[in-house]
């Protein structure tokens, strides 16, 4: 009995697209199967005869007959998804990796970091955890942009805010004059300095472009968090999602079989692990 | 089965018993150039040589390979290489770790595995680039270093001696046993000659690097990571992947999709890839895990020396030299191990 070919995507339909920011959009889908997930697992995006590459779904995990994908605009795959139309079928590989262990969360403050496009895979983590927030001791977001206008999901913010058991701080790195901001400005790693935890009860979780997930780590490291209580979605360029190509090499692990969920205790002693 | 003995002579014989229902290639050619070669040329045959140039794996893993099927077509008929050194088949655990275990196997080369049967040789006379004995490896294959083969040819004067080391190995000299008859004391004494002048042989072209012989490569590797060295080690390097593409363990690939079948809007494409190019580890946004000439000089090491080992237990390096004499750059591992090893 020959293995069926793992490289073979699901085909989904383009229902929707949702313009987050100038450069964020996101993707709703409705593939031909269900393609259950847990929250931090990640999926291969085909665009047919174009390419691949990998996203964390930013839905919740509870929905498998549809799924969304947060894409930011950053290369000549994701300018094609980009210019996707509702109608339009694409291609789902996955899930794969290793998501985050939400069960070891219980009775815990839960800490999210976000930064950028790095709230995609942070906002299935945060729709995970509001449909059990009691079993969680509290959850705070801190999540930073660049600018006001960078914020995704600008329209889901009132909602969450009035979630009971739910904390959240934003930031900006800059507010240019023309816009309007009345929360925090400066980079995300200072809105921990407002958040004041039981780092023995607490789980850190990571998310974002490198150069953030880089501080953020190092400080809640500093700051006492416990290495195997923070989380990190470590980002590779992952093409087969199985642990063959070779391409999401962190240290001796690979991103994409072992992650892309790790906690900090896995790769602190390996070097240079950011990207 | 015992070791039998097939002479000279009777060895075209006998493969052309088997070229009826298999594909045989057999390594040929000179020492500048040594391809797998079609049967049907036996004056450039050379199985006593050193390993062929292209790597064993594009047997059982081929660039520009389609894997958008839904199932792998099984191939007409299996191929078998003739000639595979020891140093190929040590790299083929590595490969078998890779694609045949972890989260699923590759159907793909799952289906080249099962329809190629290896006919390994030893290696009588190691040139200057071979160092498998300093790397945990011998110059000849046997069933004790778990390596997996169907059949074993040592040369000795006037034949061969055969070995099997698998039951297709068994059934194929059961069905030719014509050819063959059991090897004497004599013949078998005359093989531990042999490989121990193979032995000798490869201690002498390497008498510069006998310091670091079978030595603990996992640890220099990995204790010398963030060493400012390995700057200074690839100084030549012109990132040309000729390591990579020559290298038996190597096992990066690529997956691409196909746009002359506009119809067909799953074809997809695989081909080999190289850590030493620099969209390798590229990530969205311009990111990149290495973008300097020497973090992918360095992880190539890393690799084969620390990565691979903690995975596997097995070093990703098995000393058949074909990066040093494919360099452009005359990069040599065994030199960069010394320096890492007295640093």
């Amino acid at each position: 009995m020959m293995t069926p070919n793992p490289y073979l995507p699901i085909e989904a339909k383009v229902e929707k697209l949702i313009d987050e920011t100038s450069l964020i959009k996101t993707v709703c889908l409705k593939p031909v199967q269900p393609i259950p997930f847990s929250t931090g697992q990640f999926i291969i995006f085909n665009v047919p005869g174009a390419g691949e590459s990998a996203f964390t779904p930013s839905s919740s995990p509870s929905v498998t007959d549809r799924m969304e994908v947060t894409i930011m605009k950053v290369g000549i795959n994701t300018q094609k998804i980009h210019d996707l139309r509702p109608g339009d079928t694409v291609g789902i590989r996955g899930p794969y990796g290793k998501g985050y262990p939400v069960e070891k969360f219980y009775g815990k403050e839960v800490l999210i970091l976000g930064g950028g496009v790095g709230m995609a895979p942070l906002r299935s983590l945060l729709l995970t955890l509001i449909g059990q927030i009691n079993k969680f001791k509290r959850v705070v977001l801190c999540y930073g942009s660049k600018t006001p206008d960078d914020v995704v999901y600008k329209y889901l913010f009132p909602e969450w805010k009035k979630i009971k058991g739910l904390e959240i701080f934003r930031s900006v790195d800059k507010c240019p004059e023309s816009a309007r901001w009345d929360e925090t400005v400066g980079l995300v790693t200072c809105l921990l300095d407002k958040v004041s935890a039981d780092k023995n009860n607490s789980a850190v979780i990571v998310c974002g472009p490198p150069i953030m997930m880089k501080f953020a780590t190092l400080k809640v490291y500093q700051q006492g968090y416990k290495p195997e209580n923070i989380y990190l979605s470590m980002e590779r360029n992952m093409s087969c999602g199985l642990g063959k190509c070779g391409h999401c090499g962190v240290g001796p692990h690979y991103c994409c079989k072992d992650g892309p969920v790790f906690t900090y205790e896995q790769l602190k002693d390996e070097p240079e692990i950011w990207a | 089965m015992k070791p039998q003995y097939i002479l000279k002579k009777d060895i075209n014989g006998f493969l052309d018993t088997l070229s009826v229902d298999n594909n045989i290639y057999c390594l040929s050619g000179d020492l500048s150039y040594k391809p797998y070669s079609k049967k049907e040329d036996p004056e450039t045959w050379d199985i006593g040589a050193i390993r062929a140039n292209p790597p064993l794996r594009m047997f059982l893993f081929t660039h520009n390979e389609e894997s958008g099927l839904s199932e792998p077509a099984s191939p007409k008929k299996t191929n078998i290489i003739f000639g595979v050194k020891s140093c190929d088949l040590n790299a083929l655990k590595i490969l078998d770790n890779v694609f045949l275990k972890g989260v699923v196997a590759d159907p793909f080369y799952e289906r080249n595995r099962k329809n190629t049967l290896l006919f390994a040789s030893d290696c009588p006379n190691p040139q200057e680039t071979c160092f498998c004995s300093f790397i945990g490896g011998k110059p000849y294959p046997e069933k004790e270093q778990n390596q997996d083969y169907d059949l074993n040819f040592s040369s000795i004067t006037g034949g061969y001696i055969v070995e099997t080391g698998s039951q297709a190995g068994e059934d194929i000299m059961g069905q030719a046993f014509a050819f063959f008859k059991e090897a004497s004391s004599e013949q078998l004494a005359a093989r531990e000659a042999m490989r121990a002048g193979a032995f000798a042989k490869l201690d002498a072209v390497n008498s510069s690097y006998a310091k670091i012989k079978n030595a603990d490569f996992h640890a220099f590797a990995k204790t010398k990571f963030l060493s400012e060295n390995w700057k200074e080690y690839c100084k030549t390097c012109v990132q040309c992947t000729g390591c990579n593409n020559s290298c038996p363990s190597c096992y990066c690939f690529y997956l691409s999709e196909q746009s002359k079948n506009s119809g067909k809007i799953f074809e997809k494409l695989r081909f080999w890839d190289a850590c030493h190019y620099t969209t390798h580890g590229k990530v969205a946004g311009g990111g990149n895990s290495r973008p300097k000439v020497f973090e992918r000089f360095r992880n190539r090491y890393q690799c084969k020396l620390n990565y691979r080992k903690e995975n596997f237990g097995l070093y990703g390096c098995t000393g058949c030299g074909r990066c040093i004499s494919v360099c452009p750059g005359k990069i040599d591992i065994r030199e960069v191990i010394t320096k890492l090893s007295a640093q």
